[in-house]
């Protein structure tokens, strides 16, 4: 199932986005100012152990000069995410794809509807320019560091499939990380290519499978 | 010991260049990045290249030398423009720092 394609000018386009993805993307602004984002919005520039006259005057010019300048690209990054929410279009290739589940399901996804329990949900296309693939990515980058500073418990905590023993709030932590951490891969894809200087040529998803986690619907 | 003076390009003798072969005697600072469980590993090597100019082959050894030692010194030189490397580090969300060479 293809689910994003490159376009010819280096942007990318979300095919099909369900409600939860939409929800996720427009968390992420929150997500990225909340607890665990002091680590990349004021970042110390020395190592912790650097108490010196010298390293505290260099501190104080940090946070007076370069932190502001950092929480402007950040936010910025922000604007660009929910800039392209803003403007998602109905997606046909998701009205197709519903129609063709409705064909599979028959006449037990029409009871399911009529009982109140599912009702058709809108699917959208968000297409990225090139110009903000970048900040695209760092807008997602920002969402996962925060989350692994709040909620992780190791290194690869929020990579983990086991969550017995984890709360809600950890749970919910995962799917958004993974979400983001997913949706970054054709990002960065995009960004090794245009620096590379190569076509912006999509690559055979048939056997991708790292969105199936996160069916649109 | 500083001096300035005028040499003859041999390529083309009509023009003089001034040579400025003063030394600085201020030690130099270094740019670390350091390891962190967040930003993969293609992402570091991309940032690497863009922001110093390294070909792949070099921002590849920074970056596994990051992964497996926790940290790596990318650049050294001039406090200045070490420390608008950090900065630009930090503006990529890595974890970078300034210290002065051979601490």
């Amino acid at each position: 199932m293809r689910l994003y394609e490159f376009t010819d000018d280096g942007g990318l386009q979300l095919l099909a986005v369900g409600p939860e993805w939409m929800e996720k993307l427009r968390r992420l602004p929150a997500i990225a100012r909340g607890d665990g984002a002091e680590r990349f919005r004021a970042p110390d520039p020395l190592d912790p152990e650097n108490r010196s006259p010298e390293a505290s005057a260099l501190r104080e010019d940090w946070v007076d000069l370069v932190v502001p300048d950092l929480h402007e690209v950040f936010d910025n990054q922000h604007c660009a995410v929910i800039e392209v929410l803003d403007k998602a279009q109905p997606s046909e290739f998701g009205q197709w794809m519903l129609l063709q589940q409705k064909l599979l399901q028959g006449d037990a996804a029409t009871e399911k509807n009529e009982e109140g329990g599912e009702g058709e949900c809108e699917l959208v296309d968000l297409t990225i320019p090139p110009e903000l693939v970048e900040s695209w990515y760092g807008a997602l980058n920002q969402g996962r560091l925060a989350l692994h500073a709040r909620y992780a418990e190791s290194e690869s905590d929020l990579d983990s499939a086991d969550d017995a023993s984890k709360s809600d709030a950890w749970k919910h932590a995962r799917d958004h990380y993974l979400f983001y951490s997913r949706l970054q891969a054709p990002l960065m894809q995009l960004m090794q290519m245009g620096f590379e200087g190569k076509d912006f040529e999509n690559d055979d998803q048939e056997d991708d499978e790292e969105f199936d986690d996160y069916p649109p619907f | 010991m500083m001096s300035i003076h005028a040499v003859d390009p041999l390529d083309d003798p009509g023009t003089a260049v001034m040579e400025d072969t003063r030394i600085s005697t201020a030690a130099p600072w270094t740019v670390v990045i350091h390891d962190d469980p967040v930003n993969t590993i293609e992402y570091v090597i991309l940032t690497i290249q863009r922001l110093f100019g390294y070909a792949r082959a070099k921002a590849e050894h920074h970056t596994m030398e990051v992964h497996h030692m926790g940290r790596s010194i990318v650049w050294n030189g001039a406090k200045e423009k070490a420390e608008l490397y950090v900065h630009q580090l930090h503006a990529a969300q890595l974890k970078a720092s300034l210290e002065r060479a051979g601490e």
